[in-house]
């Protein structure tokens, strides 16, 4: 965690680490690295995270908002191509895609990940590469529109929605995604695929 | 076996049911609607306890050959309904218990 907020803190103002209920030294080692720490009380999950995260963002006035993983397979250089489109004024949010260039990610994820798309595309008629990366980058305005109900992993599909339904452009920046065995060990397996799903035909339906 | 000890008991959890329809803090809208909604499906089984018939002819008009299967029928419909109402509850709850676990992160935060 230190890491990964030292190695972040090079290419932005300001570090939000989100401490979403753990028992490890999470809060301690972001702060002493010189992020801005938030706790959650108890385990939100990933929706919740980010929710707060936004929002922590927003009252520290950022312009441009970006979220890493931080398992460490996000690499902070590529904040700066993922940023670049909505600097440049063309679009107001931008998914840093892995499968834009999908080498070395192992083919069941990549095929989850596609079933994902495939699902965001059937569900909210919005069709892009890859809606389930963890890194995005949002313009100050998308951040204060949208409305992120989720709290679990269907958030990423959600954050694609409810962009678009809004009527913010959105592009897709190739990023490089370092697969570790902490990493993999991550993410969503087929019984949360599942409920994901679910949850995500209830939030179309509301 | 005399049923009709079994077909009172039915019949008293069904009137049960329907007085919890028309219970409060419901508004009286909600109560009607409430009623409208559950009123013929709870007012249905009591009738099916005490006239089986019922179930029978109910089984030919929605074209099942008997009216045990309909009455099964029915069952599952009505379940598989509960059990997405109690789940699209549920994550009501949970998104929630998410926005005041976000508040208090902000103020916690905002106090260091």
């Amino acid at each position: 965690m230190g890491d990964v907020v030292t190695s972040t803190l090079n290419f932005v103002d300001q570090v939000v680490v989100i401490d979403d209920g753990s028992s490890d030294e999470t809060y301690a080692a972001a702060r002493s690295a010189g992020a801005r720490v938030y706790r959650h009380v108890v385990n939100r999950g990933l929706g919740g995270a980010i929710a707060t995260g936004l929002k922590a963002a927003l009252a520290l006035d950022a312009d441009i908002i970006v979220t890493l993983d931080s398992d460490g397979q996000h690499l902070p250089e590529d904040i700066a191509p993922v940023i670049a489109p909505i600097l440049a004024g063309d679009v107001d949010f931008v998914i840093g895609s892995r499968l834009i260039n999908p080498r070395g990610m192992p083919l069941s994820r990549r095929a989850a990940n596609r079933i994902a798309d495939l699902c965001t595309s059937v569900l909210f008629g919005v069709s892009v590469c890859d809606s389930q990366s963890g890194f995005r980058a949002f313009s100050r305005e998308v951040a204060e529109n949208i409305d992120i109900r989720s709290s679990r992993m269907e958030v990423s599909s959600e954050i694609v929605a409810e962009v678009a339904d809004k009527g913010f452009r959105i592009a897709e920046v190739p990023i490089t995604v370092l697969y570790t065995e902490y990493s993999l060990s991550k993410g969503q397996n087929f019984t949360v695929g599942l409920q994901t799903l679910a949850k995500l035909v209830l939030r179309r339906a509301a | 076996m005399n049923p009709l000890p079994l077909q009172a008991g039915l019949s008293a959890l069904g009137c049960l049911a329907m007085l919890r329809l028309l219970q409060p803090p419901q508004t009286a809208t909600a109560r009607l609607r409430r009623l409208v909604k559950w009123g013929p499906v709870f007012a249905g089984s009591i009738g099916v306890v005490w006239y089986p018939d019922l179930a029978t002819r109910f089984a030919r008009v929605v074209g099942v050959a008997r009216g045990v299967d309909a009455v099964l029928y029915v069952s599952i419909a009505v379940l598989a309904y509960l059990v997405v109402k109690l789940y699209s509850a549920n994550e009501k709850q949970d998104q929630i218990i998410t926005r005041l676990v976000t508040e208090m992160a902000l103020i916690e935060g905002e106090r260091k």
